[in-house]
């Protein structure tokens, strides 16, 4: 059965490899990667999509993280109100919530996002906050529990900090490993996604595979390689930064 | 016109008055007063769930007491936030910054308060030399032991002078060898300072050893406030005498309340302090500390007979416990080198001294 279930997963990722090597027929060859790093339209839609990735990454912690830590410490009754909030992104499809954009920002609208490049960024932006919200939220709630910031708010409450202070010098630092766990998360999905992206019409990396896909035979399966070298690189990252991480090292004593 | 509060030209730190704290329904401390003398040592002591840790955060300002007032050094700081009331506090968890060295864990409240670096320095090294951790300034709190963080800890509450230290069972979760040190260590601390202290503790032992007060509180209520040696040599409750120290409560009877007489077993005592309201005839207890008897036959004493039905060796001491009647009786007795002490099964003389027997009603 494990056998099977390996298989399952790695056989078309070898196969798919495989492919990737295949451009020449005389032999395996590096050359649908070369054509991939050399079309300029890959280096662009991968550095937009990454800008908009780290942006995403600001505002999602910027939001998630004061009102994690508002709710953990002083209103705990919202906690159930919360935790179902930030899972109906995984429930409702992101279609929706685009169209709703469309409907709501469209150039007729008080709010004609979708009229300026500019504008739908920041709508792009939102929707990708939107859409890793689970993971933003799972991963600081994880990490603000792991330190007791309840005592430590107290603690350095008590020694005359304001709530501004407390989050920036205390708790910020001490949960940038989960941070980082949920940054990654959020750019793995966000470097992937298609649907919000291509009705919004913005040059990212997820049309720009499903275009090549459409046009080539070779480069997308060499896509498809380096989009899952990119995936494992940002999870290698959170385990080696859990790893190495204060925290851990004290619970481990 | 009075300006300043009688209490406080008495000496006054820490006024509780009148203090209740409902969660709910549920009413948590109950009528609350507590007066706290400039430099005294103080603890709260009493069973986990009695409103302790509830008590010392109203006077820290994480809660809000439902109603009552809180003096600090004779003002009313119940609508003050905690970072406004220049307290230092200790917790069961240590609760150092994780990210933060040592140096930077004790100059944070100085740091907040924006001192110059340089004074900041020197007040750190001062502080870390009081609790003897001078050279370790650079290190992380997961560099350290649990003993090394909790003093790191308390000079970090220390440091901004606060008006007073609190400690919430800032000794739970170190070794026992540990915490015997660290014990002292506070205690010396503290007097060093001259600084105003109420500790919390569920530990009596811990509580009897290191505090010039002791206020032992059952049920969200303060059930005696006083020396240790008042504590454990008259308490006025039946819970502070059964929980501070060991004791041996026997079934007795009374035979004549004016001159208290009491028949306990095959003996009588007389002389006894008798609890008002109790009848001739009527039921009472006598509790006795297990070091107030002694094996063998005094003049002047009471002597009961028993079976020996257990043997503890504790180095110094010894501790006994026998079946007197339908009793259990505990003695303890001190180990010297000429004593042999009984032996499970023996059947023993035992004498009491009537005046170290404290008499209550029957439950
Ligand atoms: N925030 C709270 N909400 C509701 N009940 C509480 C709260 N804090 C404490 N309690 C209750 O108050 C009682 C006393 O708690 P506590 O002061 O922590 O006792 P102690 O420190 O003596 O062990 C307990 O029954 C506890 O469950
Ligand atoms: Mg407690």
């Amino acid at each position: 059965m494990p056998v099977a279930g390996r298989s399952f997963f790695l056989l078309p990722l070898i196969a798919t490899a495989e492919f990737s090597l295949s451009l020449r027929r005389e032999g395996y060859s590096f050359d649908a990667y070369r054509y991939v790093f050399s079309d300029p339209d890959f280096v662009s839609s991968f550095g937009y999509s990454a800008l908009i990735a780290a942006c995403t990454i600001v505002v999602g912690t910027v939001l998630v993280l004061p009102t994690v830590y508002l709710v953990r410490l002083r209103l705990p009754w919202l906690r159930p109100v919360v935790e179902f909030i930030v899972l109906l992104p995984l429930i409702v499809p992101p279609i929706i919530l685009v169209f709703g954009y469309l409907r709501m920002f469209s150039s007729s609208s008080p709010f004609p996002l979708t009229g300026t490049a500019r504008g739908s960024d920041i709508l792009l932006i939102c929707g990708y906050v939107t859409l890793t919200l689970p993971y933003m939220y799972r991963a600081i709630d994880t990490g603000l529990q792991a330190i007791d910031a309840r005592t430590l708010t107290e603690a350095a409450t008590i020694l005359g900090a304001r709530p501004a202070t407390i989050l920036i010098r205390v708790i910020l630092p001490n949960i940038l490993v989960s941070i980082m766990a949920g940054a990654f998360l959020t750019f793995a999905v966000v470097i992937g996604e298609f649907v919000i992206a291509s009705l919004l019409t913005r040059p990212a990396f997820g049309p720009y595979i499903q275009r090549v896909g459409v046009a080539k035979a070779y480069e997308p399966a060499a896509l498809a390689i380096l989009s899952f070298i990119i995936t494992w690189i940002a999870m290698g990252l959170i385990q080696l930064m859990a790893h190495f991480s204060p925290n851990v090292q004290r619970e481990n004593r | 016109m009075n300006l300043i509060d009688p209490a406080v030209r008495a000496g006054v730190t820490l006024h509780l008055s009148q203090i209740t704290k409902r969660f709910g329904r549920h009413e948590v401390v109950s009528d609350l007063d507590l007066e706290v003398r400039k430099g005294e040592f103080i603890s709260v002591l009493g069973p986990s769930g009695c409103g302790k840790t509830t008590a010392l955060r109203m006077i820290a300002g994480f809660e809000h007491p439902t109603t009552g007032r809180i003096l600090i050094d004779g003002r009313d700081v119940s609508r003050l936030r905690p970072d406004q009331r220049n307290l230092g506090m200790v917790f069961q968890s240590y609760a150092l910054f994780p990210n933060m060295s040592v140096a930077a864990n004790v100059g944070f409240g100085l740091k907040i308060a924006a001192m110059a670096d340089r004074n900041i320095q020197r007040r750190v090294a001062e502080m870390l030399e009081l609790v003897g951790l001078t050279g370790l300034e650079r290190r992380f709190p997961y560099e350290l032991s649990g003993g090394q963080q909790q003093r790191v800890a308390l000079a970090r509450a220390l440091a901004t002078k606060p008006a007073m230290l609190l400690l919430d069972e800032p000794l739970s979760a170190l070794d026992a060898k540990i915490r015997l040190s660290l014990r002292e260590q506070i205690r010396d601390v503290q007097t060093e300072l001259g600084i105003t202290t109420l500790f919390v503790t569920h530990d009596q032992e811990e509580a009897l050893s290191m505090s010039d007060r002791v206020a032992v509180m059952n049920s969200g209520r303060v059930e005696q406030f006083g020396t240790p040696l008042e504590i454990y040599n008259r308490p006025t409750t039946r819970f502070v005498a059964s929980f501070v120290g060991t004791l041996s409560i026997l079934k007795a009877r009374l035979l004549d309340p004016a001159r208290g007489v009491v028949e306990v077993a095959t003996a009588t005592f007389k002389n006894l302090e008798i609890p008002r309201g109790v009848a001739r005839g009527g039921h009472l207890s006598l509790a006795v500390r297990p070091e107030a008897i002694r094996f063998g036959v005094y003049k002047g004493d009471v002597i009961l007979r028993g079976k020996v039905i257990g043997v503890g060796f504790y180095g110094s001491v010894i501790r006994v416990r026998l079946i007197v009647g339908n009793e259990t009786i505990t003695i303890d007795t001190f180990n010297t080198p000429l004593s042999s002490p009984p032996l499970r099964g023996e059947d023993v003389d035992i004498s009491i001294d009537p005046k170290s027997v404290f008499v209550m009603r029957a439950e």
